[in-house]
């Protein structure tokens, strides 16, 4: 089937009413997480999971995919309107809509919040469309010794983010490598830590663990500090003038700069949202001709956050579909369900499930779409959403975790593991061993394990192989690069103290 | 040992030095019969799983605690353990009582724990409990065709 019947086909499989409807729903849901701080879409994607275990994949995705644009482009609307990231994704944008707002230029900074993202998103994804079958196609000619290094590198780049401590980063992932041994092994099904009981044969289940790491977790966090207060508003009009044409011309250059930082921060595995927006936001200060108006109310700001954090959207797509390989901890999760749903992650996707693809990128085009035209009508709304009380939000939260890990298993254990797994999240954070390197390691295990085995298995020579090949040393050699520069450059500041 | 030796750091590597240590015994036992020369077998990922995290807990044994660093307060920690507590119950509640019953008690509960001591009239909490359990069980059980846990004793 040529790509133009596969695009027609997939893109049809999304006019129904239901599809349409669960993505404007998506949309919604998204934004509204992505909006609260201390939520995010994320989270929405990690809740909804188990939601869409009845539906068709191109509904199930459909509506994941959404929640997912709609919570990295609905975060800007705390950081404008609060001074408070709606989550990592708009940490950059509170320096610069927080202060316009605050000096009354609310619909400016809101509609660049909204134009940014858009612009962030969709043409984002229109690049993922077209690079994403030559790297799945170079990506079969690459072998178990390959896809091992890249699993590793990715890891170790995630690790290398640790907030300067790389032990603990270590720690956190050797933790995620020992939870994904649970279970059968791959390649001879041998029993690992189940300790005699079935309902781990299955291994620790992914849903408990995100909910419980991410849902429960941050609930019981907030709690034992006495809770969030719901946010304080000033009442702001919401009418007046939007951006000019010349901001549009000035902005330019950033605005470009600021999309391929994030799409190629995105594509980068373990990367993503949370690290593109400050990388941008960093750029467009040191480029620009006014560096001082920054942090005092600067539309480029805004521009430079929004649109990077949304292109990373797009760049993530790009691993996750071409190689199997998430792009951040959203598309850790969306991976997890394309596994449940029965879809086999890797290269050979296209050839497999072509059209499930091309559907992938249609959704997250309409979703663009829909969220752009969603929160342009609903501005005038976006402060009432904010004094949710946490007294009525979080009680249904805690709920509906529950309900998703009971329902991915159909067991009450799955419950169980959740909460351990919230239990193993809260030391985490109390020993500052970071959470994203777990996951991380945790979905990349199995491929990783798989990979190591093979290709021991498939020469005498042993890991030797693994060095002699030049695509996998070249991962190997980044990933020791990124544990050893870290101690190297505090060895130096060390010397120059 | 007394608390000024037992800091975080150190805590937090005999923890992760023990669970690798653990690991890495309990997975040197997987020797399944019939292996290929060269395949190490399903011993070796876990084993380098363990032994990673046994020099990590080694290593971050010996590192120093950050200053100024939060500590958990009694209150924190007696919170936590009071919603700890709720949800197990709430998870036995569903084994043997079901959703149904359940869920609007915990709600309830929770709404009230949540509200922090801040007066509230009691026909609010139910109301949100009710139209909270109604909706949920709607959307999962009629429109979703979920099935939740309908109780053992029931």
């Amino acid at each position: 089937m040529g790509i133009m019947s596969t695009i027609g086909t997939a893109f049809m499989s999304l006019m129904t009413p239901v599809a349409i409807g669960l993505m404007l729903f998506g949309c919604v849901v998204g934004i509204i997480f992505g909006a609260i701080p201390g939520l995010s879409g994320m989270l929405g994607v990690a809740l909804l999971l188990p939601v869409t275990f009845g539906m068709t994949e191109a509904n199930g995705f459909a509506l994941l995919l959404s929640v997912w644009v709609g919570g990295v482009s609905g975060a800007f609307i705390s950081a404008t309107l609060l001074g408070i990231p709606g989550s990592t994704s708009s940490i950059a944008t509170c320096y610069d809509a927080y202060p316009m707002c605050r000096k009354g230029q609310v619909v400016k900074a809101l509609k660049a919040g909204i134009l940014g993202s858009f612009i962030g998103t969709f043409f984002s994804v229109i690049i993922a469309t077209f690079l994403s079958p030559p790297i799945a196609h170079l990506a079969v000619k690459l072998g178990p010794w390959e896809y091992f290094s890249l699993c590793t590198c990715a890891i170790v780049l995630v690790v290398g983010l640790s907030q300067g401590d790389t032990v603990r980063g270590l720690a956190s992932a050797f933790i995620g490598l020992l939870l994904c041994s649970v279970g059968f092994s791959p390649i001879d099904a041998y029993r690992r830590f189940t300790f005699d009981n079935y309902n781990l044969l299955g291994g620790i289940d992914t849903i408990a663990l995100v909910l419980g790491m991410f849902a429960i977790r941050l609930i019981a966090s907030d709690f034992s500090k006495g809770g969030l207060k719901p946010p304080e508003m000033e009442k702001v009009d919401i009418r007046g003038a939007g951006i000019t044409l010349q901001e549009w011309k000035d902005n330019l250059v950033n605005i470009i700069r600021s999309f391929f930082i994030g799409l190629w921060i995105g594509f980068l595995p373990g990367m993503g949202s949370g690290l593109s927006n400050m990388v941008a936001y960093a750029q467009a200060k040191s480029s620009s001709k006014h560096p001082e108006r920054f942090g005092q109310g600067c539309i480029d700001g805004v521009f430079a956050s929004e649109v990077s954090n949304n292109a990373s959207v797009g760049g993530a797509v790009i691993p996750m579909v071409a190689l199997g390989i998430p792009g951040d901890s959203t598309t850790a999760i969306l991976l997890g369900g394309l596994v449940i749903h029965g879809i086999e992650p890797g290269p050979l996707l296209f050839d497999q499930h072509g059209t499930f693809v091309y559907m992938v990128f249609i959704a997250i085009l309409l979703s663009a779409i829909m969220v752009l035209i969603i929160e342009l009508l609903t501005m005038r709304f976006y402060p009432k959403v904010l004094t949710i009380p946490y007294h009525y939000l979080y009680p249904a939260l805690l709920v509906i975790a529950f309900i998703g890990s009971f329902t991915s298993t159909n067991t009450l254990f799955n419950c169980g593991v959740m909460l351990v797994m919230a239990a193993l999240g809260m030391l985490m954070d109390y020993f500052r061993l970071p959470i994203s390197p777990l996951l991380l390691a945790y979905i990349l295990g199995s491929m990783l394990e798989q990979n190591l085995r093979k290709g021991l298995t498939y020469t005498s020579e042993g890991f030797i192989t693994f060095l002699t090949r030049p695509v996998s040393a070249i991962f190997l050699l980044i990933a020791v690069a990124t544990l050893v520069a870290p101690l190297l450059r505090n060895r130096r500041a060390k010397k120059l103290s | 040992m007394n608390r000024a030796f037992l800091t975080r750091s150190r805590l937090c590597g005999i923890l992760c030095a023990l669970l690798g240590g653990a690991a890495t015994l309990a997975a040197s036992r997987y020797t399944p019969a019939g292996l290929l020369n060269t395949d190490p077998g399903p011993s070796l990922f876990p084993i380098i799983g363990g032994t990673g995290l046994l020099i990590c807990g080694i290593l971050i044994f010996f590192q120093k605690d950050r200053e100024n660093e939060p500590q958990l307060s009694r209150d924190e920690l007696s919170a936590i353990a009071k919603l700890a507590v709720l949800l197990v119950v709430y998870m036995l509640g569903l084994k043997y009582l079901g959703f149904l019953v359940i869920t609007p008690i915990v709600l309830l509960v929770l709404s009230y724990m949540f509200t922090f001591g801040k007066p509230m009239a009691l026909w609010k909490h139910l109301l949100y409990t009710v139209c909270v359990t109604g909706a949920l069980y709607y959307v999962f059980v009629e429109i979703l065709s979920v099935m939740l846990p309908r109780g053992v004793l029931f």
